[in-house]
């Protein structure tokens, strides 16, 4: 593999940490993850639909792409498998198979891919490089998404069922801590100094707010009706959080005032920031497209269709 | 590597056998269905926006309401002819003709999906009203190896079948014909 430069986002949340001061020219790549229409599309920044879809195996649920922005890894909780996505290539070269119902994914960058059982209680850790036989970390029930800090010396797991957030050290994959949260978090963002964890609590309707060092909830705040999408803007300033029973993102500030809400297309999930703050790519299950948002004005300016059901979204400031 | 794998795939699975599977699949599946009403969309929306009215479905046989139009607080028990669904309100606009809500607790044998939320909205059609009724859900069995009654087809089949009935039964209670 060829030296690449490194920034990339993952699941949006470490959108916050790049720089593009080290990106100039590159061209943004928005990916898009539609579970019905079993595919992973590409929007170019800028672009106004979606390039031809790579075709994946059936109900692709998840998306994360690695720290080199050379794949993509995506997973098939209903079939038991995650695929590897060469994205210069533009298909799959790998497909993984998983026990249980693989969902939440990170990759760190020496190659060890981290999985959550959305059916069960664990979170399964491949080395796909074949070097190491595979492991299991407990956590809490219904692992829902996966972050990893910026150095990836910590992993957040949302337990979906348990209404916690288990903490894992990588390197020993010891368990750090598990923090309660509200009812039933999904989805989160780090801040980009990573001193802060934003957990989107989808029967809650809310976002807790964690300390990352002292691993504790500071603050709750209220988001809108079941978010299941979260993103921090580059400067740290604001949180995007997908609404997906209103239909609508809010955007949340540090001080405490209520959240500007914006009104998206039907069923949001997924959510990416641009690098440079400006624009928020939201993934609208229902009506089979992205919302392009202007995050200075706080308005919807684009909709762009594509493969149906669509649920995960990713940012890649580099060519692939 | 791949024989480990196998054998975790295979103790997965007895584990799975044993432990009820978890109230929320993660692959959702989805229903949208439409009727046009010949009726100004004030008067649709006047037989529907009491969440805790639902005279116009036939499908439901009795409801037991509390919290009004209040979203976070309303909730309605519905009974079918096959069981009880407790639904709590989430989303309401008098000015969008508009209401969204959630299953609170689920009841397989009622209906065989594992949780839904759904939105029913009224929008002027022409000289009549359109309603739209949207709902997002997970089979009745999370799974990967659910029963033919409890999978993803049979989700689709069940909500759509009852967003169908109520929406007849809308139109017909609307246009004076039930």
């Amino acid at each position: 593999m060829s030296l690449r430069r490194t920034s990339i986002a993952v699941l949006a949340a470490l959108a916050a940490c790049v720089s593009l001061a080290d990106e100039a020219g590159a061209k943004e790549r928005v990916y898009v993850l539609s579970q019905a229409g079993a595919a992973l599309s590409e929007i170019e920044d800028g672009a106004e639909k979606t390039a031809a879809p790579i075709p994946l195996d059936k109900a692709p649920a998840a998306l994360v792409l690695s720290s080199d922005g050379a794949q993509a890894y995506v997973s098939h909780p209903d079939i038991g498998k995650v695929s590897i996505v060469d994205l210069g290539q533009r298909r799959v070269v790998s497909s993984l198979t998983v026990a249980g119902s693989p969902f939440g994914l990170a990759v760190a960058k020496d190659g060890r891919l981290f999985v959550g059982d959305w059916n069960g209680a664990h979170v399964s850790v491949i080395d796909t490089k074949g070097q190491a036989p595979p492991r299991t970390v407990d956590v809490g029930r219904a692992p829902a998404h996966l972050i990893l800090t910026p150095d990836e010396k910590l992993l957040f797991i949302a337990n979906r069922e348990s209404d916690s957030v288990s903490v894992v050290r990588t390197e020993d994959l010891s368990v750090a801590a598990t923090i309660a949260v509200d009812r039933a978090p999904f989805a989160m963002a780090l801040s980009p100094d990573a001193t802060r964890l934003y957990v989107g609590n989808v029967q809650g309707g809310t976002v807790s707010i964690v300390d990352t060092a002292g691993f504790k909830v500071t603050k709750t705040r209220v988001s809108g009706a079941m978010p299941y999408g979260a993103a921090v803007t580059g400067d740290g300033l604001r949180l995007v959080v997908t609404n997906q029973q209103a239909s609508t993102v809010s955007v949340i500030e540090a001080k405490d005032a209520p959240p500007s809400v914006i009104k998206v297309g039907g069923y949001p999930e997924g959510v990416a920031i641009n690098a440079d703050g400006t624009r928020a790519y939201v993934a609208n299950w229902f009506s089979d497209d992205v919302s392009v948002l202007d995050l200075e004005s706080l308005k919807e300016i684009r909709r762009i269709k594509c493969p149906q059901g669509p649920r995960g979204i990713a940012i890649s400031h580099h060519s692939p | 590597m791949t024989f480990i794998v196998r054998a975790m795939a295979t103790l997965a699975l007895s584990l799975a056998a044993a432990m009820p599977a978890f109230a929320h699949g993660p692959t959702p599946q989805k229903a949208e269905e439409k009727i046009t009403i010949a009726a100004p969309p004030a008067k649709v929306w006047e037989a529907l926006k009491e969440f805790g009215d639902v005279s116009w479905n036939p499908a439901i046989t009795k409801v037991e309401a509390s919290g009004g139009n209040e979203p976070g607080s309303a909730s309605r028990t519905i009974t079918l002819k096959t069981g009880n669904l407790v639904e709590g309100l989430d989303e309401y606009s008098d000015k969008d003709m508009s209401y969204g809500y959630r299953l609170s607790t689920e009841n397989l044998e009622a209906l065989p999906v594992s949780f839904y939320s759904a939105t029913i909205a009224v929008t002027p059609a022409g000289e009549g009203s359109e309603v739209t009724w949207v709902g997002r859900f997970y089979r009745g069995d999370t799974s990967n190896f659910p029963p033919d009654n409890l999978n993803d087809e049979a989700a689709v089949k069940a909500m759509t079948e009852f967003m169908q009935g109520g929406l007849n039964g809308l139109k017909a209670k609307v246009e004076g014909k039930s």
